[in-house]
């Protein structure tokens, strides 16, 4: 094997160079010493779609606030368009986060988009879409898309019933608007109230231990 | 009826609870045992003595998820599968929302290694899971030579294996206000650019390193905790000697309160030295290392730090706590706790295998994931393994701590996982062609233990 003079070591493998004190080796190589393997340097471009996420947000921001400082006589618009571009980078971060979890990533996602939603409905003057058509639409949408996703990649229950549950709860939420008028249009609504309440009591029919068994775990002290 | 109802989940023990919320990219929080052997690893009879082994370690066979309090454990039909070593040393097992196994089993030409994640398991239940492997392993490779010997494995039962023995000793202890401690040194240095460890060990006779550390009659565990000390100070400069410098050194609680688990069940204890305050002499170091092991070392002392640390557990406020934000304040609490900190040392001491399989081990190897430098030190037979891993460039202080072994007369060996650029680009060894290597292993056969520096 070869020896480091200067450390007084032996050295495994067929380095050239003492791992201590990077002076050269005397002595035969010996490569079947070798005890660890060369790997390749561990990449890390892993945050990539973030970072130009993060940028086009920021770009399309500047450029609409300075276009508008620009051309100041058609009123203050990039303030909107920016809270449009902070309500959809908002979205896409919580999306590529929640990437490994499509199911988690939905219910994220209802709740996210629902509220800012409402948010932006109020800012440009509350015109009333946001309660009447997305937020039954969206929970609808949610629901349907678990169930088929779950479906479809053979997604286990344990994974999918507590995202399931919490996104036919919040499908309930829409029968407060329609009891207080707070909605112009109701069929949305109503139409989302009723396959939610069907949802939970297919869930609770069906899966009642399962569910009271996971949310054991999930909310163990 | 769905299998998901009945799947089996077990919470975190106290010391797991750590782990997941202060992994950081540059500490997987991930260790790992390695076996050599005397002849080249075979990957298909690996695979199947991990199989069989992995039924014995059930608690093992688990996924990490998130509940709103806390990380919980949840059995999985997931099953370990054997592979080339081919990743970075300590390479991380727990990703959120990733469902995988919480180990993994890898071998390199005659090492077979067992990486496993800190929130499964400490060293004590590695080193079992690892035995067992080995053992199953050899029963495979040379069942002519083994056969009617009585090896096989009998590790206690599941439910003690299982056994969260942090609670079983738990009791509340008065509420005492510890005395502010003192940042320690920090071994300076530039960290790694890729966040990843450097491995660097040092294999060494037993016998040589128990002469050198009777000449000053002392153990060698603490024999070698003053030398890791010494070194560091060679490595300080004239103002950091404000600082003290504090090494850390995990012990195995079931030394002292019995218990058979294959969980976490460690503890700390923390030898100081102040080179301002003390002579720096090594024998004054000598005397204050074995002070301290004496003093910390005995199950009065253990148990008030391991009811200190478990209590917080039991803390009401601190239990309802959602997980993201126990994660931020955990985290911060770790850095804090790790400013008094200089480097890690830990002892899994002798490593015994029955009497026939020794002829086919070799040594048994240990580094585990740092945010700074630790020593893992283990030893088979006369080998004793001192592993540095560490999370900085440069080997300065591995080279002081092993040049002043060379020096006590003790001929040491060196392997490390760093290749210069420039050995790299040279053309590969023979021997790692797989045609040669696949004629190596062959010639290798049953009881050819291929004779390394004898």
């Amino acid at each position: 094997m070869r020896y480091c003079s200067s450390c007084r070591v032996t050295v495994t493998g067929v380095r050239a160079r003492c791992p201590l004190c990077q002076n050269l080796l005397t002595g035969d190589i010996a490569p079947e010493t070798e005890v660890f393997p060369r790997l390749p340097a561990p990449r890390y471009s892993r945050q990539l779609l973030y970072k130009l996420v993060n940028l086009a947000a920021v770009v399309s921001m500047v450029v609409c606030l300075a276009v508008n400082w620009m051309l100041p006589e058609q009123g203050a618009w990039s303030v909107f368009a920016c809270a449009g571009i902070l309500a959809a980078w908002v979205t896409t971060a919580v999306g590529i986060s929640q990437r490994r979890n499509i199911i988690k990533n939905i219910t994220w996602l209802l709740f996210l988009i629902s509220l800012l939603t409402i948010l932006l409905d109020r800012m440009i003057g509350w015109l009333g879409w946001s309660l009447d058509y997305v937020f039954p639409c969206l929970c609808v949408a949610s629901m349907a898309s678990m169930i088929v996703l779950s479906l479809a990649m053979h997604i286990p229950p344990n994974e999918y019933l507590v995202n399931l549950v919490l996104a036919s709860a919040y499908g309930v939420v829409p029968l407060v608007f329609v009891l207080t008028d707070t909605v112009g249009v109701i069929y949305p609504s109503v139409i989302c109230v009723a396959v939610s309440v069907i949802i939970v009591a297919w869930l609770w029919i069906f899966e009642g231990k399962g569910i009271r068994r996971e949310l054991k775990k999930k909310l163990h002290l | 009826m769905p299998a998901y109802r009945n799947l089996k989940w077990s919470r975190l023990d106290n010391a797991a609870k750590i782990f997941p919320s202060t992994m950081e990219k540059a500490d997987t929080r991930v260790f790992r045992f390695s076996c050599e052997l005397t002849g080249e690893v075979d990957p298909r009879l690996l695979q199947q003595a991990v199989e069989v082994a992995s039924e014995s370690f059930p608690g093992y066979l688990a996924v990490m998820r998130r509940g709103l309090f806390w990380y919980y454990l949840e059995q999985t039909d997931l099953r370990p599968e054997v592979a080339e070593e081919a990743l970075q040393p300590c390479a991380p097992l727990y990703q959120r929302d990733r469902r995988t196994l919480l180990y993994r089993v890898s071998y390199y030409r005659r090492r077979i290694n067992l990486e496993i994640y800190h929130a499964l398991s400490d060293g004590t239940g590695a080193m079992t899971f690892l035995k067992a492997i080995v053992t199953r392993y050899l029963l495979l490779r040379y069942p002519e030579s083994l056969r009617g010997e009585a090896l096989d494995w009998i590790p206690a039962p599941a439910f003690e294996k299982s056994a969260d023995s942090f609670q079983k000793y738990y009791q509340r202890v008065p509420h005492t206000k510890a005395p502010k401690r003192p940042r320690a040194y920090h071994l300076r240095g530039e960290f790694r650019e890729n966040e990843d460890l450097q491995l660097i060990e040092g294999i060494a006779s037993v016998k040589e390193v128990l002469a050198a550390a009777h000449r000053y009659q002392t153990t060698l565990t603490v024999y070698l905790t003053a030398v890791l000390i010494e070194a560091i100070h060679e490595e300080m400069y004239l103002r950091d000697e404000k600082h003290p410098v504090v090494i850390r050194v995990p012990v195995n609680l079931r030394k002292y309160f019995p218990s058979e688990t294959a969980k976490n069940f460690f503890g700390m204890i923390e030898v100081s030295y102040h080179f301002r305050q003390s002579s720096g002499e090594f024998t004054d170091i000598l005397k204050t290392v074995d002070e301290t092991f004496k003093q910390e070392l005995c199950p009065e002392r253990l148990s008030v730090r391991m009811n200190q640390l478990a209590q917080l557990e039991h803390n009401p406020l601190v239990q309802i706590v959602p997980l993201p934000v126990k994660n931020v304040v955990l985290r911060q609490a770790r850095r804090l706790s790790d400013r008094e900190e200089t480097a890690v040392i830990s002892n899994i001491g002798r490593v015994t295998l029955p009497e026939p399989l020794t002829p086919y081990v070799d040594s048994f190897h240990i580094f585990a994931s740092t945010l700074k430098t630790q020593l893992c030190l283990c030893s088979f037979g006369d080998r004793l393994q001192m592993g540095f891993s560490s999370a900085f460039e440069g080997a300065g202080l591995q080279q002081r701590f092993f040049r002043r072994l060379a020096s006590e007369g003790v001929a040491i060996t060196v392997s490390a996982t760093d290749f210069p650029l420039e050995e790299v680009k040279k053309p590969p060894a023979p021997s790692k062609k797989p045609a040669r290597k696949a004629e190596k292993q062959a010639a290798n056969g049953p009881s050819a233990p291929s004779g390394k520096e004898g």
